[in-house]
């Protein structure tokens, strides 16, 4: 079966209006392979009936959707202000040398992702990371490589 | 009586739906723009056209292509705050882009190309300026087969690989690009986009020889003549005029 | 159905919301909104209900929202039936077992107990005095025990947005309905929709989303524009960093919102509701989901709605991390499945929206405030508040300051009251600037920090409204934070205008020079240039208001940014390279922090104490950062 047949399993069971909307569709990509491959823009382009630059557009704009793979594991980091006042910075610094990469990038070894967002609200736990979706607060600088080291274990 | 706008202290008369742009332009007034292309939707992205509005409107800053001519409406286009954001935005353009012909011809009509020389940047001959006039076209006349993508600084346009087999090669993108940066050129049998890396195939007159027209072109409009085989009824003039209106859309 | 019909329906739903919210017996409620789960709610929820069956003692579990005051989570509320309500903090899995085995022992235990609640006074419907509620348990109380009235930080709120919020189960319609709830949408239904707008609109309600634009102004133009289908829709994209009070009431009083919405949709005619939700709150999300479901289960939503004409559903739709998209037409986009990006207005939503039709945006807290204003009428709320911003405003209080929570206080209260009255002042460092707005807003420093809140006043001193409260200790760079903005705002322009998508890196590349010691005098006037030319050409907000941190930054700070340009010194000790770090023997208590953030191991232990190796060190500041009693101090570089 190919990845185009097999993604477009993955939309069965969607209702029509769900099957309209490329953001939906991204999204289900998305959960699905940990990152958007190119051939599924073209099989929700067919489905939606949108022209594949804007279905491209539509993945390129949102950070949600990422056309490369990523790690195992993707650490966010959160530069919003109440983290930034709270060091956000040095935490972010710390994380890509620890990692060795930079924010944005996946380890050499493919396990662990480095990405930033902008915000996700939980400021009064400031500075927060989320680590494979679990968000983490009032982190210290001297938690992180304990951090990395359960993850690489 | 006919309506009237003030532009610059002077009166003009204006049709209809007319925008700002449109009435100073008629008049031989100089309004720099970007993004705006007579054949496309104005799209308000450039903010070079901007002029200020004193009167009749939300006063403050407007981009002149989307401003619509009304009654009473009092604008200038060269007040000092125009003058002083129009320069801004030309100098940030020629700082990303210091080498680009056009974008000198813009910055020489306003005056301000004193500073170039100083400035420092990628040197690129022929630059994208992000305008999206090509995308605009292609959406309106074509097939969406560009589309920016990204956001930020880091928006581009592109064209995904899967679309260029919907590319018509009918060149309004060519067309309308005002830097050059978007090219077609002619090769064996096809013509060829090295911005985006489309290729399409050329069709040849089956009694000369001769490449004339893209096969993706022809084939459009012979589908278009088979729904119009009625046309062959009509007069010369309402053929015309019917077989117009299905292939420009 | 007939006026009889809906009140007997009522009063079955008020009968079991008031069972389940002061049940026989002891209830223990944990919060469990995000910070709360963040700081380990959910693992003490787990516990309780381990603890409950080890011990073999019966009481009710139960969640709630958010009561604001986060600094305490995870909060636990013990409500013994005839005493009153035990408000715990910092309750982790640990202090589980101790504080039910006080139960057990018939005894309230006073380890982390912060409160006790004596009586209920929702704002929607009369007073319930817990004490004296029903024949009680007896059980040991401790003393003395303070009561939530007199805590400094609910002394001078004002609950209205967030009246249920940590009161309720925010999913349980009974306790909603218990409270008062969708008595104003009875209500609503029998008035002519010109009222409804007419009230909202004399009310003086204006968006919270920070704009101001008067709602029921808003509410008006769409209901006047033409077209059969309209929308309302709910901007729950909250994007401004370092701000999470619409998120609070999300997943603390769902329905308040779904009963705004609904409202608001009756009085405009409008047949869909959207809640446009930003992705990074997944809680919020499932929480809204099973709001509507019940609301639509019990008829308050959906097709005829309390059995009348009036047909209105609403959906969450989830945004997908884009700041931009908080923008009105750029919002609008993102739900057509496009690209965020803003378009040229005129035309404005209300008149072409969503797919064309009249769409009325408002913010979260906006639509909380509809039920109450159409239950108490605009007279009061119009006495709540200044002259030209009435009723109260909600912010996220955080950053250097000692109980960061959720507050809401009436317009007009001086912004110094939120941060040392409400909520304890900045901490050690002292009191540097307070950021309102967020990245369009600006910084209040100490001399302008008691102007009251109220839009007019705001906007004078180059702050605005629409974002949560960030305070700023002594400790903070304002280069720093200047360029923290400037750094938002490149990543986050949709860089369709040249203005934003340019100039926003422009001015990101200059303040980079500056804080990195390469700053010239004469970047101060290109950046006031630049801040002109994006102010007046871009084509959204986001751009117009981009530059607002900078030059508040350096309207008020100036000194600091000549500081990193004539000096190449950052005096708060921030900015890495422009200072030099030494340790104040005499003060530092030797607790070696210093030594174990160190980024390049430029400091020892000796026998004097702690040691920086001056030519290892390559100032990051980590140091200065954490040293408890601020006995590491930047210096410049050549003294």
């Amino acid at each position: 079966m190919g990845i185009s047949e097999e993604i477009r399993n993955k939309f069965k069971g969607l209702t029509s209006e769900e099957r309209s909307r490329p953001a939906t569709l991204l999204k289900r990509v998305q959960a699905e392979y940990g990152y958007v491959p190119e051939d599924a823009l073209e099989v929700i382009a067919g489905l939606t009936g949108l022209p594949l630059s804007q279905i491209k557009g539509v993945a390129t704009f949102y950070a949600s959707f990422s056309l490369r793979p990523r790690g195992t594991h993707v650490i966010q980091i959160c530069q919003g202000t109440a983290c930034h006042v709270k060091g956000a910075k040095r935490l972010k610094e710390r994380l890509e040398s620890l990692l060795n990469t930079e924010t944005g990038q996946t380890t050499e070894d493919g396990i662990i992702t480095l990405e930033e967002v902008r915000c996700i609200g939980c400021c009064n736990r400031a500075p927060v990371v989320v680590v494979d979706g679990r968000t983490k607060g009032r982190i210290n600088i001297r938690e992180l490589e304990p951090l990395i080291r359960d993850l690489r274990d | 009586m006919a309506k009237t706008i003030s532009i610059d202290m002077r009166e003009f008369e204006f049709d209809a739906g007319e925008t700002v742009l449109s009435v100073a332009k008629r008049n031989g007034i100089f309004i720099p723009t970007l993004c705006y292309h007579e054949a496309l939707k104005p799209y308000g992205a450039c903010r070079l056209c901007l002029v200020e509005v004193l009167e009749g409107d939300k006063p403050g800053l407007h981009a002149s292509c989307l401003l619509s001519a009304k009654q009473g409406l009092v604008v200038l286009t060269v007040s000092d705050l125009v003058l002083k954001v129009r320069g801004v935005l030309i100098q940030l353009l020629l700082k990303r882009y210091p080498k680009e012909k056009s974008l000198m011809d813009i910055a020489k009509a306003c005056g301000i190309e004193d500073s170039i020389s100083t400035l420092t940047g990628e040197h690129q001959e022929k630059a994208c300026l992000l305008c999206g006039r090509c995308v605009r076209a292609c959406e309106e006349m074509g097939r969406s087969v560009i589309g920016f993508v990204s956001r930020g600084s880091e928006r581009a346009v592109d064209a995904p690989i899967g679309s260029h087999k919907e590319c018509l090669g009918c060149r309004a993108c060519e067309n309308v690009c005002p830097t050059g940066v978007v090219r077609f050129s002619l090769h064996d049998g096809v013509i060829k986009n090295d911005l985006w890396d489309i290729t399409v195939d050329m069709a040849v007159c089956p009694i000369c020889g001769r490449s004339f027209a893209t096969v993706p072109l022809i084939d459009k409009v012979k589908t278009e003549l088979e729904a119009l085989s009625e046309a062959i009824s009509m007069c010369p003039a309402c053929r015309r005029a019917e077989l117009l209106k299905r292939i420009c859309v | 159905m007939e006026q009889d019909t809906i009140s007997a329906k009522y009063n079955e739903l008020k009968e079991k919301g008031l069972l389940s919210l002061y049940p026989k017996g002891i209830k223990i409620t944990v919060g469990m909104s995000t910070c709360g789960i963040v700081a380990g709610a959910d693992k003490t929820y787990e516990t309780f209900g381990q603890g409950l069956s080890d011990l073999n003692l019966e009481a009710r579990l139960t969640k709630t929202g958010c009561l604001g005051l986060c600094e305490e989570e995870p909060l636990v509320y013990i409500l013994v039936e005839g005493k009153g309500r035990y408000i715990y903090g910092r309750i982790g899995p640990g202090d589980v077992y101790a504080l039910l085995s006080g139960l057990k022992n018939k005894k309230i235990p006073k380890q982390n107990l912060l409160c006790k609640v004596r009586e209920d006074k929702p704002l929607l419907g009369g007073a319930v005095n817990i004490e004296e509620l029903k024949q009680g348990i007896e059980l040991f109380e401790p003393p003395g025990l303070q009561d939530i009235k007199a805590l400094p930080f609910f002394a001078r709120q004002m609950k209205i947005a967030t009246r249920n919020s940590g009161l309720i189960d925010p999913i349980s319609l009974e306790e909603y309905v218990a409270m008062g709830g969708y008595e104003a949408l009875k209500k609503a239904l029998l008035m002519d929709p010109e009222d409804i707008i007419e009230t909202v609109m004399l009310s003086g309600l204006r968006g919270r989303g920070g704009a101001g634009f008067p709602t029921g102004a808003k509410w008006h133009l769409t209901r006047q524009s033409e077209g059969k289908e309209k929308y309302v829709i709910c901007n729950a994209d909250e994007g401004n960093p370092g701000a999470y009070m619409d998120r609070s009431i999300l997943e603390g009083d769902p329905f308040s919102v779904l009963e705004g919405m609904t409202i608001g949709g009756y009085a405009m005619g409008a047949q869909k509701g959207i809640i446009y939700l930003r992705e990074e709150y997944p809680l919020a999300a499932s929480i809204l989901n099973e709001a509507i479901k019940r609301a639509m289960d019990q008829g308050f939503l959906g097709e005829h709605i309390l059995g009348g004409d009036f047909s209105f559903h609403i959906e969450v739709i989830k945004g997908h991390r884009a700041y931009v998209c908080g923008e009105e037409t750029a919002l609008i986009a993102s739900i057509e499945g496009k690209m965020g990006e803003p378009r040229p207005r005129p035309p404005f939503p209300t008149e072409k929206g969503l797919h064309g039709r009249p769409t009325c945006i408002n913010n979260v807290q906006t639509w909380a405030y509809v039920p109450p204003i159409i239950a108490l009428g605009h007279e009061w709320f119009r006495s709540i508040g200044t002259e030209y911003s009435k009723g109260t405003k909600v912010f996220s209080v955080v950053g250097d300051v000692q109980k960061s929570g959720v507050v809401e206080i009436p317009m007009g209260t001086p912004i110094g009251d939120i941060v040392n009255g409400i909520c304890g002042g900045p901490g050690p460092w002292g009191l540097k600037a307070v950021e309102m707005g967020g990245p369009g807003g600006g910084f209040l420093p100490v001399s302008l920090v008691n102007m009251p809140v109220s839009y007019e006043g705001l906007l004078e001193v180059g702050a605005a409204l629409g974002a949560g409260l960030v305070v700023l200790g002594q400790n903070r760079c304002m280069v720093d934070m200047a360029l923290h903005f400037m750094e938002f705002a490149v990543k986050e322009s949709c860089g369709k205008c040249l203005p934003c998508r340019e100039g926003t890196l422009e001015i990101l590349r200059i303040l980079r020079d500056i804080a990195e010691g390469r700053g010239v005098l004469a970047d101060l006037r290109v950046l006031e240039d630049l801040s002109t030319a994006l102010k007046y050409a871009s084509l959204c907000g986001l751009g117009q208001t981009a530059p607002n941190p900078i030059m508040s930054a350096l309207k008020y700070f100036k000194e600091e940014f000549l500081a990193h340009i004539s000096h190449k010194f950052c005096p708060a000790g921030v900015c890495k390279g422009l200072f030099r770090v030494k340790i104040d023997r005499y003060n530092c208590n030797n607790c070696g922090e210093c030594m174990i953030v160190c980024s390049n191991q430029a400091i020892s232990k000796t026998n004097n104490g702690y040691d920086i190796d001056v030519i290892k060190c390559n100032g990051c500041g980590n140091c200065i950062y954490i040293c408890p009693i601020k006995a590491i101090k930047p210096i410049r570089n050549e003294d």
